[in-house]
């Protein structure tokens, strides 16, 4: 998996939130996006899915050219803030809705991304009932579901106690040696380091500059 | 024998269309459809109940005509019932020239609710959602199926609406059928010159059909100006058509006191149906334009 962000701008508003974006990512690697907050972390998340139409440049993806033949990319898992659920019904029946769209994982994936993110399958509490921290984890469970060729995590570890941050390093790891592309964005700098193999440094909707994680924190 | 064999191939078309139609998208299609209603339980509930109130209302309303006469009680009619749903209100003359045009809350409230339950099924559900709208492959097949889930939820609730007509047809004693007596003198409605089908189709299937084009104008709508004042813009345009007598304003057309089979001298059905499939297909259309170049964020 390639991705190719090629001279890409975008102004919403008349404020440019992304400006020049040259960027090439490549499957097997997690990038961490580093930037105070109204950086245009997110937004560059919201370029690469597609969700946003660029006011110059393009992005590609391994063959093809977004906003083309397809609108986004083909295999995606994507958490940004706040995901909405459907408020009713438990975290299972919402992930299991969301998986009979396409069809591609069953009963068994589901249960078994429930899982990876420490939360109980059998859980017979509605999703308005969970707290913060659970409703995070089951954005993530919902991003990596159907594991996706490129996975795209807000600021993850947001709302996380301890031993979520912990699972979602291991998610990570797992997914990244499974080949994925990740991409994630973090304001904390510590963790940012750890996870991540490649630092995007992103200031004012500008790239700054990219580089190798020296540290590296994940086998 | 050889029959058989014919009839049996005769089927294998239409297996491998159902195969075919759950491999591509169907079930990206009813998982949708079912996500949608389920989020909708309570407005379905709200009509259901406003359709059980308007019908007791006329069965109230039948007792009080005919009580003074001695024929006993004529019981409305599934299609009685419909046609009270949908009669709508006209003017009625006091003098030479001065007339009013009395509410009819039996129309307006179908109509709204109808709307309520379609209302945010486009704009709203972008934000935070992005990961349902990335399940799809472009914008246009979401755009698409967006529109298919809101005539199927249009149709659906019109069941609804059918399917108690027809319960309290049954349980009133007023069969399946109209009573012209009835729909004549109590709706103001003549009926006498109808089949029972023609009547259906017109209660019903027609009805669908201007709600389905209503809401996905609607839903187009709420592309630009967000489900609220997409809601209150259609609103509006069906209230005026009350007061309004006009052939371009859609509720002349849904209210059957307005049309040329019963009333004479009114506006046509047929040019309605066209104004309705133009509306819906347009609509259609500038959705897909809408969402091309449509930011998520
Ligand atoms: N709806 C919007 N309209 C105009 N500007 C926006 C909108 N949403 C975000 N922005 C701007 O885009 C920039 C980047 O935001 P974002 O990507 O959310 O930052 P962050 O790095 O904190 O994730 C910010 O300057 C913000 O003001
Ligand atoms: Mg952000």
């Amino acid at each position: 998996m390639k991705i190719i962000i090629e001279n890409y701008s975008k102004t919403l508003n008349q404020s440019e939130v992304l400006k020049n974006v040259n960027l090439t990512l490549s499957g097997g690697k997690i990038y961490g996006l580093k930037g105070k907050n109204g950086s245009g972390k997110t937004m560059l998340m919201r370029a690469i899915c597609g969700l946003i139409v660029p006011t110059k440049g393009s992005v590609q993806i391994d063959d093809y050219v977004l906003g083309e033949k397809k609108s986004f990319p083909d295999s995606v898992g994507l958490l940004l803030e706040n995901p909405a659920f459907l408020k009713n019904y438990t975290g299972y029946k919402n992930l299991k809705m969301l998986a009979d769209i396409q069809k591609k994982v069953g009963e068994k994936e589901v249960r078994e991304a429930i899982q990876r993110v420490g939360l109980d399958p059998d859980d017979k509490r509605t999703y308005r009932k969970y707290s913060l921290g659970m409703k995070q984890r089951l954005g993530i469970a919902a991003a990596i579901m159907e594991h996706p060729k490129l996975l795209i995590l807000d600021e993850p570890i947001n709302a996380l106690d301890e031993a979520g941050a912990k699972l979602v390093r291991d998610i990570l790891s797992e997914e990244k040696s499974r080949g994925a592309l990740c991409i994630i964005a973090c304001h904390d700098t510590e963790e940012l380091n750890y996870l991540s193999d490649e630092i995007i440094e992103i200031s004012d909707g500008e790239i700054k500059k990219t580089y190798e994680n020296e540290k590296v924190g994940l086998a | 024998m050889h029959s058989d064999i014919t009839c049996s191939r005769a089927w294998i078309p239409v297996l491998s269309k159902k195969r075919f139609f759950m491999n591509y998208g169907g079930h990206k299609l009813m998982s949708l459809i079912k996500r949608v209603n389920l989020e909708r339980k309570f407005r379905f509930i709200l009509l259901i109940l406003f359709v059980t109130l308007s019908n007791f209302s006329l069965i109230r309303i039948t007792k009080l005509t005919f009580i003074t006469e001695k024929i006993g009680f004529i019981q409305p009619g599934m299609l009685d019932f419909l046609v009270n749903l949908c009669k709508g209100t006209t003017e009625v003359k006091i003098s030479k020239d001065t007339f009013y045009i009395p509410v009819d809350p039996g129309f307006m409230g179908i109509q709204f609710l109808v709307l309520l339950l379609v209302s945010d099924i486009s704009s709203l559900k972008l934000r935070g959602n992005e990961h349902v709208f990335l399940k799809f492959k472009n914008r246009y097949e979401w755009w698409i199926s967006r529109c298919i889930s809101i005539i199927v939820t249009v149709v659906l609730s019109y069941f609804l609406i059918v399917l108690e007509c027809l319960l309290f047809g049954l349980i009133s004693g007023g069969g399946l059928g109209v009573h012209d007596a009835f729909s004549t003198y109590s709706l103001g409605v003549r009926t006498w010159n109808m089949h029972g089908e023609e009547l259906f189709f017109i209660t019903v299937v027609f009805q669908i059909v201007f709600a389905v084009s209503i809401c996905l104008f609607q839903n187009m709508l709420s592309l630009i100006t967000g489900p609220v004042l997409s809601v209150a813009a259609v609103m509006a345009m069906e209230i005026s058509s009350v007061f309004i007598k006009n052939k371009w304003l859609f509720g002349n057309y849904q209210m059957l006191l307005r049309l040329n089979k019963f009333v004479g001298s009114r506006v046509s059905l047929s040019f309605g149906l066209i104004l309705a499939v133009v509306l819906a297909v347009s609509s259609v259309f500038f959705g897909c334009v809408c969402v091309r170049k449509r930011d998520i964020y």
